[in-house]
C-alpha cells in the first residue's frame, strides 16, 4: 500500500508517493483551510470516548490546527485516487476543485471521530 | 419498577450461579442503574457472578441494557445516570475491592489497567492527527508505564492480531481499514495488560468474515494471556462461537444465564428460545425461522409481571402480574431463567436448527434440474424475453479522469470498483450481492439502478442504455428510468428528512408518479400501504416525525416510500444490518410479499449470507459472490451453501455464525490472510490467489473467467472447476493446502 506525504512548494501542498516520488497537486494551503472552514477545527468526544487512555482533550473538546494537519499528515493511494478525478483548473466557489475536494475528504477523516 | 422482591435479588440464585463459577473475579450484586432520580431503570436488579478467565457472552437487542451493563462495570455510567450496588473485583491476590467505592484517581488507574474495555463505536475515539504507536505512548504514559517495554508488548499484540505492527504503528487511524483499527483498539484495549477484556458490540460495524476472523484472534489472545471477555452483543450466533457461558437481557434484567451448550441447545426462557429460532441462519429450514412479533420496551413503559409478556406467546395472567424469579433451572448447575413457564417453553417452543442437514441434503440430492432455480444458470444469458436490467461487461474505474499532464509517471492510480461484470435481472427477479466492505457491491447496485456512470460497458433498462436516455439520445424518457430504480439505504434515519412527518415523505413520491390525485386520495393510498408494511394504525404514524419512530419502522416508511413510486426494481443497500435481529425475518418477509404483491424486482445487498440465504430461498433468486470488483460465483442459495465452487464462498460460509454445538467451536480462518488486498493495486491473476487456502501457481498467473457449472446451477470463476487445468499441476503457494480437497472439510 502506497502512502502519499505532504510537501509544500512556495505554500502549494502536493502528495508524494513514498514509492516513487509521484505526486499530485492538491493547492495552495491557505485554499484548503478556507475550504475546510478555517484555522481551526474542533471534534469532541462524548464521555465514554474521551475516558479513552489516550485521549488528552479539554472536557472533550480537541482543537485541531487545519494548516499543521495538512502539511503533515499522509494520506492513502485511493484518496489520491479519487482526488485525481478533480481538476485543478475548474473552479468551485472560487476554488480549485481537487482543493475542494481534498478539503472534502480532510473533513471526512476528521469528522469519523468524536460525537456525532 | 418491579416490586416483587422475588425477582434477580432471590438469595437463592446467587447459590445456584456460584456452582459453576470456582474462581469469580467479579461479583455483581443488587445493581441497578437509573436515571429520572430513580424513576427509570435502565439496568435493574442484576445479580452475577463471573469467572476468572471465562467468556462471557452478553446478548440483548438494542435499548435492552447490555450497554449500560458493560458501563457498569467500570463506574463509567453516562451522566446523570445514578449505578447503585455492589461490584466486587477480586485481584489475583486475594484482595478484594468494590469498585463502586473507589476514589477517582483509584478508578483512573483501574480502568485499562485491571479491568479494560473496547466499547461500542470506539473506533470515533481516536485522535485523528496522531499515529497509532502515539495512541499506543500516550496511553503508557498516562499510566506511567514503561514506554519502551510497553511498546514492545504493543507489537507482540498487533502481530498476534494479523497486523504488521510497525506499519500499524507508523499510520494514522484514517490509513487502516476497519478490520485493522478494530485490532489496534483490541492492541490498545490489552497493552497495559488488563485482567478483564469487556467488550461491547466491538465488531458490529465490521464485515461477517472480519467480525469472525477477530473473533478467532480473541479465543487465541483469551488463552495466551488468561484474560477474562465480558462480551457484549445483539448477535447470538456470533458470540455462541466463543463464549463458555452466555446471558441474555431483556428489558433491563438478565433474562436467562447458563452454560452456552444449555443456553444454546436447552434454554428455559421463551424469549431465549424465540430469539434463536428468529435468528436468520445457515441451518434452520426456511419456513421454521419467525420473527418475534413486536419489539421491547422503552425504559418508561416496563411492562408489569413478566417483561416479555406482551411479545410472548404463552404468557396468562399469572406472566401480567407477577415477576418471575430468576432462578436456578433443572436444579442449578448454573442455569437461571426469569419464567413461570420454562418446561412449557421447552416444550411449546422446538428449536428450529435441530432440524438441520437432513432437509438439506434432500434438497440437494434432487435434480439440480428440478425445482424452483431450474435454469438459473442462465444468470449470465439472457431469456428469449428483454431482461429487466442488462449489465454488459460494465466497468467502474476511480481515478481514471486524471488529465494527460498530471498522470503520473507510473501506472495511474485507479480503484478497479467494478471489473468486467456481465448480468441479467429478470423481471420480478431476485438477486443478492454478496461479499466484504470495499468488494464493489454497493457500487455495481448503484450502477444496476443508474445512480453511478459506470467507466466501461453498458447498463440497459428494457433494452435502453440508461445513460443514453439520460442523455436524451432513446426514445424512453430518463424520468421514468429514475423512478422505475429505486434505493432502500442502510441506515432508514438518515434517509428521511427528519423534518418532515412521516406524511409529507410519502407525499412526495406520489406527486410524482400520481400528480393528478387528490389530496383525500393521497391520503388513503398512504393510509393503505402503511397499513399493509405493518404500521398500524396508519393515521398515527402519519402524523410522526422520523426520530419518534423505531429503527424497524424507519426501514418499513423507507420501503413504503420506494413502492409509492412503482417500481421496477428495488435496491436494499444492507437494508436490515441496522435492524434487530429479532425483527429482520419480519422486514425480509415484508419485502418477499410486496415484491410479489408489487410485481418488482430485488437486488440484496449484504455481507452476511444467512441473510442473503434467507432471502434468495425464499423469493427463488440468485447470491452472486463478489470479491475485489469481480462476481466470483452465482447461483441458488442452496448450491452455494452446500456446494460451493469458490473457495471464497466457502470462506464467507464458514464466517456465517451457525447454531450446530457439534460444529460451533470455530476453527482458524479458512483464508491464509485476514485483509483484503489494497483495491488499487489488486493481486495479479485470480485476485483471491493471496488469501485462498488452494492457491496454486496458476492462480498466480492467470485470471479464471466466470464459467458455468455442468453439474449444478449457476456459475463460477476458479480453476478447480477444469480438471483439466494446469492448476492442478502447479506448487501450492505458500502456506496454501498440499490437497485442495481438504476444503470441503469445513
Amino acid at each position: 500500500m502506497t502512502r502519499y506525504t505532504p510537501e509544500c512548494v512556495d505554500d502549494t501542498l502536493f502528495l508524494v508517493s513514498e514509492d516513487d516520488g509521484t505526486r499530485i497537486e492538491v493547492g495552495t494551503v491557505d485554499d484548503i483551510v478556507d475550504a475546510v472552514g478555517g484555522e481551526t477545527y474542533v471534534i469532541e468526544y462524548d464521555d465514554k470516548q474521551q475516558a479513552q487512555p489516550w485521549l488528552d482533550t479539554d472536557d472533550g473538546v480537541l482543537e485541531i490546527d487545519v494548516r499543521e494537519v495538512v502539511t503533515t499528515m499522509s494520506h492513502t493511494e485511493e484518496m489520491v485516487s479519487e482526488l485525481a478525478d478533480y481538476d485543478m483548473s475548474t473552479d468551485r466557489y472560487g476554488l480549485p476543485t481537487r482543493t475542494v475536494e481534498f478539503a472534502n475528504q480532510l473533513v471526512e477523516i476528521l469528522e469519523r471521530q468524536g460525537s456525532s | 419498577m418491579a416490586t416483587n422482591t422475588d425477582t434477580n435479588t432471590s438469595p437463592t440464585d446467587d447459590t445456584a450461579s456460584k456452582r459453576v463459577v470456582d474462581d469469580p473475579i467479579l461479583e455483581i450484586e443488587d445493581t441497578n442503574v437509573t436515571y429520572s432520580e430513580g424513576d427509570t431503570y435502565v439496568l435493574e436488579d442484576v445479580n452475577v457472578t463471573i469467572d476468572r478467565h471465562e467468556v462471557l457472552g452478553i446478548v440483548g437487542e438494542s435499548g435492552s441494557g447490555k450497554s449500560m451493563f458493560a458501563s457498569a462495570l467500570l463506574d463509567a455510567v453516562p451522566d446523570p445516570g445514578l449505578l447503585t450496588g455492589k461490584i466486587h473485583y477480586n485481584r489475583k491476590d486475594g484482595s478484594t475491592v468494590d469498585i463502586l467505592q473507589m476514589s477517582d484517581e483509584e478508578l483512573r488507574q483501574f480502568r485499562w489497567e485491571e479491568i479494560s474495555m473496547v466499547f461500542q463505536g470506539a473506533m470515533s475515539s481516536f485522535n485523528p492527527t496522531m499515529k497509532v504507536g502515539s495512541h499506543f505512548k500516550e496511553t503508557l504514559r498516562t499510566h506511567d508505564k514503561n514506554v519502551s517495554e510497553g511498546m514492545e508488548f504493543a507489537r507482540e499484540l498487533l502481530e498476534n492480531l494479523y497486523l504488521e505492527p510497525e506499519r500499524v504503528l507508523d499510520s494514522y487511524p484514517h490509513e487502516l481499514s476497519g478490520g485493522m483499527q478494530q485490532r489496534a483498539l483490541i492492541a490498545l484495549s490489552m497493552v497495559l495488560d488488563p485482567e478483564v477484556l469487556v467488550m461491547d458490540e466491538p465488531t458490529a460495524a465490521l464485515d461477517l468474515l472480519m467480525q469472525r476472523s477477530i473473533l478467532q484472534l480473541l479465543d487465541n489472545l483469551q488463552s495466551e494471556y488468561d484474560l477474562t471477555i465480558i462480551f457484549i452483543t445483539h448477535d447470538l450466533p456470533l458470540v455462541a462461537s466463543l463464549a463458555d457461558r452466555m446471558a441474555i437481557i431483556y428489558a433491563f434484567q438478565f433474562a436467562e444465564i447458563g452454560p452456552r451448550d444449555e443456553i444454546i441447545g436447552n434454554s428455559a426462557h421463551p424469549y431465549t428460545r424465540e430469539l434463536l429460532n428468529s435468528t436468520p441462519n445457515l441451518d434452520a429450514p426456511l419456513e421454521d425461522m419467525q420473527p418475534i412479533e413486536g419489539e421491547g420496551p422503552a425504559p418508561v413503559n416496563v411492562p408489569s409481571g413478566c417483561r416479555y409478556h406482551p411479545r410472548c406467546q404463552l404468557a396468562t395472567e399469572k406472566c401480567r402480574t407477577d415477576d418471575p424469579p430468576f432462578s436456578p433451572v433443572d436444579g442449578g448447575g448454573g442455569h437461571r431463567s426469569a419464567c413461570h413457564y420454562r418446561e412449557e417453553a421447552r416444550e411449546e417452543i422446538p428449536l428450529n436448527f435441530g432440524k438441520t442437514a437432513e432437509d438439506f441434503d434432500q434438497q440437494l440430492v434432487s435434480d439440480p434440474t428440478d425445482g424452483p432455480n431450474a435454469g438459473s444458470t442462465a444468470t449470465l444469458e439472457t431469456t428469449s424475453d428483454t431482461p429487466l436490467l442488462s449489465l454488459d461487461d460494465v466497468e467502474v474505474h476511480f481515478g481514471e479522469e486524471q488529465s494527460l499532464i498530471e498522470r503520473f509517471t507510473q501506472d495511474p492510480t485507479v480503484v478497479r470498483a467494478v471489473d468486467g461484470i456481465s448480468l441479467d435481472i429478470e423481471e420480478q427477479d431476485l438477486v443478492c450481492l454478496l461479499g466484504e466492505s470495499g468488494c464493489g457491491k454497493t457500487t455495481l447496485g448503484k450502477t444496476m439502478i443508474g445512480l453511478q456512470k459506470p467507466t466501461g460497458g453498458s447498463i440497459e433498462y428494457r433494452g435502453h442504455d440508461i445513460w443514453e436516455a439520460k442523455a436524451g439520445n432513446t426514445d424512453i424518457p430518463y424520468k421514468e428510468v429514475r423512478s422505475a430504480l429505486q434505493i432502500i439505504h442502510q441506515d432508514p434515519g438518515s434517509a428521511l428528512n427528519p423534518n418532515r412527518r412521516i406524511a409529507d415523505i410519502l407525499t412526495e413520491p406520489l406527486r410524482h408518479t400520481h400528480p393528478n390525485i387528490g389530496r383525500a386520495e393521497r391520503r388513503d393510498r398512504m393510509h393503505s400501504l402503511l397499513e399493509r408494511v405493518g404500521m398500524t394504525p396508519a393515521g398515527d404514524f402519519l402524523e410522526r416525525y422520523p426520530h419518534q419512530l423505531s429503527g424497524g419502522e424507519k426501514q418499513r416508511v423507507a420501503l413504503a416510500r420506494a413502492l409509492l413510486m412503482d417500481p421496477d426494481a428495488i435496491l436494499a443497500d444492507e437494508a436490515i444490518s441496522a435492524v434487530d435481529v429479532s425483527l429482520r425475518i419480519g422486514i425480509m418477509d415484508l419485502m418477499l410479499e410486496l415484491q410479489a404483491e408489487f410485481d418488482t424486482s430485488f437486488l440484496f445487498i449484504s455481507h452476511d449470507l444467512s441473510n442473503a440465504r434467507y432471502f434468495a430461498e425464499h423469493g427463488d433468486g440468485r447470491i452472486a459472490v463478489m470479491y475485489l470488483g469481480e462476481i466470483v460465483e452465482i447461483g441458488s442459495a442452496e448450491r452455494l451453501i452446500h456446494d460451493p465452487r469458490h473457495p471464497y464462498t466457502e470462506v464467507l460460509r464458514w464466517a456465517t455464525p451457525n447454531l450446530d454445538l457439534d460444529a460451533m467451536d470455530a476453527e482458524d480462518p479458512p483464508i491464509r490472510e485476514i485483509d483484503v488486498p489494497d483495491p488499487v493495486d489488486p493481486p495479479s491473476g485470480c485476485r483471491f490467489h493471496t488469501r485462498c487456502p488452494v492457491a496454486r501457481e496458476a492462480c498466480r498467473e492467470e485470471q479464471p473467467k466466470l464459467a458455468e457449472l455442468d453439474d449444478g446451477d449457476g456459475a463460477a470463476a476458479c480453476f478447480r472447476e477444469d480438471p483439466n487445468h494446469a492448476y492442478w499441476n502447479s506448487e501450492p503457494l505458500d502456506g496454501a493446502a498440499e490437497n485442495p480437497e481438504g476444503l470441503e472439510q469445513h
